[in-house]
């Protein structure tokens, strides 16, 4: 019985194998094929910002290595999206350029995320 | 098979199996290099972010690893617990080696499809992670026909299998634990 069973998940583990790999290849993005104007689509900023962001400035914007962003304190920081657009993509005192790691729409994503979701984190 | 030709055929299935694996890590490497990440979320099943599922996913995967490495010691006779070996441990040795296997797909398909190889240096938790994501394949690869294949140096198998858990340990400690010590240690 339990030989039938690690058949099962051996086959079950190469079929997945194969998915993966045609996913890798083939599997179109939503924000592309959805979104032709170039919008930041169903890019996810909060996850950009989790495994990106959240080490320096914490996982709620409490700030860390970097400075603090919740509590509006990046909207004060910078008035509007572009600017801190701007900072993100080429780094500022230490913190890290983005531009070469992100595209455009993760860039936006990221930075409409830090300005709406995470002040209410 | 005879001895002699057993003798002649090592060198090639080995080179073989070797050349094999460093295809598979090549083949990912080049795709996280090519591929244009899409920073979307993918698999979320029954938890609230795919981050969260990747961290729960790859500690799943280290776990499954230790009762494979744990099973592993014992079928080579390196530790002598349980005093008796049971007919069933082999079983569970494969089984849970597949699990472990069958717990990364999701999260290297996040990795590689929408966040693609981070090769800034400045960054080495992030760029030993894309490495090590690369690697893990290929040397998962070269322990599976390790198994497979009967002509090889009989070496190969643990090597690759200590290879195959070190790099999955590393990718754990790159990925989770950061995101358990730095982030949060989220629930589902």
């Amino acid at each position: 019985m339990l030989k039938r069973i690690v058949t099962a998940v051996e086959v079950l583990a190469l079929a997945s194998f194969v998915l993966f790999v045609a996913l890798l290849l083939f599997h179109q993005p939503s924000s592309k094929s959805a979104s032709p104007s170039g919008t930041a689509g169903a890019v996810d900023g909060a996850a950009i910002f989790d495994s990106q962001c959240a080490t320096c400035h914490g996982s709620k914007g409490q700030g860390g290595v970097g400075p603090k962003l919740s509590g509006g304190a990046v909207t004060s920081d910078f008035e509007d999206a572009q600017a801190e657009i701007v900072v993100v993509s080429g780094g500022r005192d230490g913190m890290p350029a983005f531009q070469n790691r992100l595209s455009p729409e993760q860039l936006q994503a990221v930075v409409d995320f830090t300005r709406a979701g995470l002040q209410q984190r | 098979m005879t001895e002699t030709q057993q003798a002649e055929s090592a060198p090639a299935a080995l080179i073989f199996v070797l050349l094999s694996g460093a295809a598979v890590s090549l083949f990912f490497g080049a795709y996280g290099r090519i591929h244009d990440p899409t920073g979307e979320t993918t698999l979320t099943l029954f938890f609230s972010s795919t981050i969260n599922l990747k961290v729960w996913f790859a500690t799943a995967a280290l776990f499954f690893a230790l009762v494979q490495l744990a099973t592993a010691a014992r079928i080579f006779g390196k530790i002598k617990v349980p005093r008796l070996m049971p007919s069933w441990l082999g079983d569970v040795h494969r089984l849970s080696g597949t699990i472990a296997f069958l717990f990364t797909l999701p999260v290297a398909f996040h990795c590689l499809w929408s966040l693609g190889f981070m090769s800034d240096t400045s960054d080495p938790r992030t760029y030993v992670h894309s490495i090590a994501g690369c690697v893990f394949y290929g040397v998962f690869v070269v322990k599976v026909l390790s198994v497979r294949i009967h002509e090889l140096p009989k070496w190969l198998l643990p090597a690759a299998g200590i290879a195959t858990f070190a790099t999955l340990a590393l990718l754990w400690v790159t990925s989770s634990l950061w995101f358990f010590r730095n982030v949060s240690f989220p629930g589902v």
